[in-house]
């Protein structure tokens, strides 16, 4: 594991930084990697941002247990649809 | 030729998060909203032969969705708006352009596509729309569904690695989507 890591790596442990699946090397990795690229930095903003947006309470999301019903309801649909 | 297609199989993976925000402004009620995006998807189901091709599948069903809210505020609304159309309308001919004028004017003003004047999940959801089929797939189920990297990689035959950059190209294609109004 390299403390430097290129822009490209930088960008994936961004990513990684969002869902909290990043270590904190990697997260480390990011900070000082941003500490040195403008780009990057701008990238980890907006990063950022989006994932505010996407977590936002205004954002909803159907219950899985609703999702659930309906797609039998469509599955039931569907197979009497093929059986005609 | 028609340019669309429907794949009522995955209609509720797709759909039903995007018809869900869609709902939920105009009805406030969670119950109500889940009901009437059922409702929708069995109804395009019945007119999947009318489905022409020229819209995208996703239009369609909004469309299927826009009727069904309607009647669902004619319903609850059908003693109490005849009230109300007695108080306001001169004569009944002018009453029954009452409940049109109601719904009419929130809908025209929310277009579809229009982010600027969508509801933010609207607009997330429609932004996901755009992506590659199977990026969205995996976009979803990492982000939304919050479902962990083994399992989606197991899902789609893919390696960590592979999936990071589909993330990372899903990240940028949304930002940029989103960014003008709301990022």
């Amino acid at each position: 594991m390299k403390l430097f890591v290129d822009c490209k790596k930088a960008g994936h442990l961004c990513d990684k930084v969002q869902y909290k699946d990043a270590s904190l090397f990697e997260k480390l990795s990011v900070v000082v990697h941003n500490m040195v690229c403008k780009h990057c930095s701008d990238y980890s903003e907006r990063n950022l941002r989006l994932t505010k947006l996407i977590n936002d309470p205004k954002c909803k999301k159907m219950p899985e247990d609703c999702k659930k019903r309906i797609q039998q309801e469509l599955d039931r649909e569907l197979a009497k649809d093929q059986n005609k | 030729m028609a340019d669309h297609q429907l794949n009522p199989q995955k209609w509720v993976d797709k759909y039903s998060d995007y018809l869900y925000n869609y709902t939920i402004v105009k009805v406030s009620d969670k119950e109500i909203a889940e009901d009437i995006i059922s409702e929708t998807f069995l109804a395009g189901l019945k007119s999947m032969k009318n489905f022409k091709g020229e819209a995208s599948e996703r239009t369609w069903l909004i469309s299927i969705l826009k009727r069904k809210i309607i009647d669902h505020y004619r319903k609850i609304n059908s003693n109490k708006g005849k009230a109300e159309v007695r108080m306001n309308y001169a004569s009944d001919e002018e009453a029954g352009d009452w409940l049109e004028e109601r719904v009419a004017d929130p809908f025209d003003r929310t277009a579809e596509d229009d982010l600027e004047n969508t509801e933010l999940g609207v607009a997330i959801y429609a932004c996901i729309d755009k992506l590659p089929e199977k990026q969205a797939a995996i976009f979803r189920k990492k982000t939304i569904e919050g479902q962990d990297t083994e399992t989606i990689c197991k899902e789609f035959d893919i390696t960590p690695s592979n999936l990071w950059v589909i993330i990372h190209r899903a990240r940028t294609a949304l930002a940029s989507c989103l960014e003008e109004n709301w990022l």
